[in-house]
């Protein structure tokens, strides 16, 4: 029966694949993509994580868990295999699996679906399940602290100045997308300030007035977000009240920044956890009515399967298909970010290690599988409406009239009216450059939800869309800052003691303050850079995203290689090979690239060419001097990613050859043998 | 029929209550019946806040 079913799926999954891949010329549903996504996530969590579970990783369902051995009735807790599913998966997913498919889309539908799939399947899914194990096999420690263990100190000095690292770059990015989606938009501007004071009031709520009624509050936060997107509406048809949410890029740039601070140094139960709270259940609701609505509507995809920009000339972002399709998608293929959540939470509530699939390999399936939504969301746009959306003024002109003209040079015909039927359809003044991929997401996901469930509401579903997206990167900021602020902390301790102290206010207040203006400064260059600021800072998250990602996997290699799995190290070495070479040549490119639209040291080199010349217009000769900076800085960057990923994989192969040498390296940190005493038939696993 | 769906709905009620953590007190309780230790347990009150403060000391999120 399981053979049947497997060869079925394969045959079915191939064959959609196959479609999508040799698909041209006429339009290709969404159905496609859908079909081949579903048939080979299943086939992999299926027969390739089954396989790895029984051969590679060997789960012993005899063996106790830290969840159970540990268990204090709070952290540590034998959790339903399913809860266990459903808190990962939304521990894991943010607004970066809709913004990265989004953006690579420039590129055509095809390589980046491609990857999202290939990549989630035997890259990202075997990644988040493999930490998962090892992080429950070390009662529940973090990747940081499993990569000292296992490799040695610089290993795991490495892994923390990494992590410290992509925290402060994906703050600021996230923080770019949504000051550009709520730039001039008083509809957007007001249903996302909305969401505070309701956060707030659902804090209150939980705290003192019905405490821990987590489901009551969120649902009651649930309503009033609606209301304040109802209400946002009304805003903006209010000239005198529109006039007051009608807020510039670097206004709204400090709010975010000043936001994150207030937030960083608040207790986290004012604004933190009830947002979180109303987001978990937002982000559930939202990724089964998106399935069910692409189900109902079935779109259309207009973008063609491969763009022109393959070669590099791209504008949403700089760079070849070949890595930067890679390094763009992200979250929805393959994050290293994942690992730190994979041995954070969740392998404290697993009660049996047959679970570890479900939730590491199962939950990312699902992740990815939201990728693809993000793709069908942005491909069923016209392609000219796309890349008027998602291309700055710098690189298109500032008009409309220019803009239609570039655009339409390109070969994807778009006119100023289509894009003025679109922004007024959807509540907005223009739609016109609002880079970073919420806005252009936003319009799909309204097209999809307009259709099936009702055509005259586009406003509101843009902006229910875009306050979504919100919700998600808004807790991204705090929870990045307050993460980032017990690295600095910590590390700040070895210098005065009392400042590593987490909760001695002094400490608090500088350790905030330092990392808030670590990502501010990367947001308000982003705000003035006139090419988008996206197309400099996606990029660079995507490298750190995926070093992060190659330091998890040799991580997992390692110990691989040293628990005498040698034969089975390609599992975990596979990817990661490929994400090396991903990251390197993105890196390499990024920092030797002679032309100024790729390299960061040509770009500065060319700007402060222009500027002594004096070829520069004068609103772009003022903030030339923070461009220049900041593209070295970013280049410098880049080098230290490049320079940690290879500390981290060069101590990995270094620590695997002595131990194949039989050469004394780190004992394996595996907490010993204790036999489960949980009644296995009531936790749904079968002894076989 | 009508009992079938009636425990579907009811599995995915407490489903989803495990996963909000609007159970967690709860389990706490049982979880403190069970092992009887010798201080009183906390509130609810108590137990939320205790909860909060834990879950946020560390990476928890992602992008």
């Amino acid at each position: 029966m399981q053979k049947i079913l497997g060869i079925l799926l394969a045959v079915v999954g191939g064959f959609a694949l196959g479609g999508i891949a040799l698909h041209r010329a006429e339009p290709i549903n969404a159905l496609w993509l859908v079909t081949a996504a579903i048939c080979i996530y299943v086939l992999g969590f299926r027969f390739y994580a089954k396989w790895i579970e029984t051969r590679v990783f060997v789960a012993d369902y005899t063996r106790a868990t830290p969840a159970e051995r540990l268990n204090n009735g709070r952290d540590f807790l034998p959790t339903h295999r399913w809860v266990v599913f459903g808190h990962h998966f939304a521990a894991i997913a943010g607004a970066g699996p809709l913004v990265g498919p989004t953006l690579a889309m420039q590129f055509g539908y095809l390589p980046g679906t491609l990857w999202i799939i290939v990549g989630a399947v035997l890259g990202g899914c075997v990644q988040d399940m493999m930490i998962l194990f090892m992080s429950t096999r070390r009662d529940g420690r973090s990747l940081g602290k499993i990569a000292r263990d296992e490799l040695g100190p610089v290993g795991g000095t490495a892994a923390m100045l990494g992590t410290l690292m992509i925290v402060l770059i994906i703050i600021a990015v996230l923080g770019l997308v949504v000051v550009n989606a709520m730039k001039h938009s008083p509809w957007a501007t007001f249903t996302v300030f909305a969401t505070l004071p309701i956060a707030v009031f659902v804090g209150f709520y939980l705290r003192h007035w019905r405490p821990g009624q987590v489901l009551e509050g969120s649902l009651i936060g649930l309503v009033l977000l609606l209301a304040a997107v109802v209400g946002g509406g009304h805003v903006a048809e209010n000239p005198a009240l529109a006039e007051m949410f009608n807020l510039s890029g670097v206004t709204l740039a400090a709010f975010v920044i000043g936001y994150g601070w207030i937030a960083a140094i608040l207790p986290v139960w004012v604004l933190l956890a009830p947002r979180d709270y109303i987001s978990t259940f937002l982000k559930i609701a939202v990724v089964v009515m998106l399935a069910v609505a692409i189900l109902v509507m079935r779109p259309e995809i207009k973008m063609p399967a491969l763009t022109q920009f393959i070669d590099g000339t791209g504008p949403v972002f700089a760079g070849k298909v070949f890595p930067f399709v890679f390094i763009t998608i992200a979250c929805g293929a393959l994050s290293g970010f994942h690992a730190l959540v994979s041995s954070g939470t969740t392998p404290k509530m697993v009660s049996n290690e047959r679970d570890i699939r479900l939730a590491g390999y199962g939950s990312m399936a699902v992740e990815s599988f939201v990728g693809i939504m993000a793709v069908i969301a942005a491909t069923l746009l016209d392609p000219g409406v796309y890349f008027a959306i998602n291309t700055g003024a710098g690189i298109v002109g500032s008009s409309a009239e220019a803009a239609v003209q570039t655009i339409s040079g390109w070969g994807f015909p778009v006119t100023v009216e289509q894009m003025k039927d679109l922004a007024s359809a959807m509540g907005e003044s223009s739609l016109f450059g609002r880079t970073g991929g919420a806005p252009s997401l936003a319009v799909g996901m309204a097209s999809i939800f307009g259709s099936a469930f009702g055509r005259s509401l586009l406003g509101l579903w843009y902006h229910f869309a875009i306050m979504f997206e919100a919700i998600f990167i808004l807790t991204t900021v705090d929870a990045g800052t307050r993460a980032a602020r017990f690295l600095i902390q910590d590390a700040l301790g070895q210098l005065y003691a009392p400042l590593g102290r987490t909760s001695w206010y002094p400490s608090v207040v500088v350790a905030s303050s330092l990392i808030v203006a670590g990502w501010g400064y990367f947001l308000y260059v982003g705000v003035v850079d006139p090419n988008g600021g996206i197309n400099i800072l996606w990029p660079l998250f995507g490298i750190a995203n995926q070093m992060l990602a190659a330091i998890a996997l040799s991580v997992a290699t390692g110990i691989l290689i040293k628990t005498a799995h040698v034969k089975y190290a390609w599992v975990t070495g596979l990817p990661l090979t490929w994400i090396t070479i991903v990251t390197s040549t993105a890196a390499f490119q990024k920092i030797f690239s002679t032309d100024p639209k790729l390299g960061f040291f040509a770009a500065a080199n060319d700007l402060s060419a222009k500027l002594a010349a004096g070829a520069l217009p004068p609103e772009k000769a003022k903030v030339a001097g923070t461009l220049i900076f900041n593209q070295q800085l970013d280049g410098w960057l880049t080098i230290l990613f490049g320079l940690l990923l290879w500390t981290v994989l060069l101590s990995m192969i270094r620590m695997s050859l002595r131990h194949l040498k039989g050469l004394p390296v780190p004992p394996n940190s595996e907490a010993p043998y204790v036999k489960t005493q949980l009644n296995l038939a009531s936790l749904h696993v079968n002894a076989h | 029929m009508r009992t079938d769906v009636r425990q579907f709905l009811s599995a995915g009620l407490s489903l989803l209550r495990g996963v909000t953590g609007d159970d967690a007190y709860e389990k706490y309780l049982a979880h403190y019946e069970r092992t009887k230790p010798p201080h009183p347990p906390l509130s609810a009150e108590e137990f939320f806040r205790a909860q909060i403060d834990q879950k946020w000391n560390c990476v928890s999120g992602c992008c």
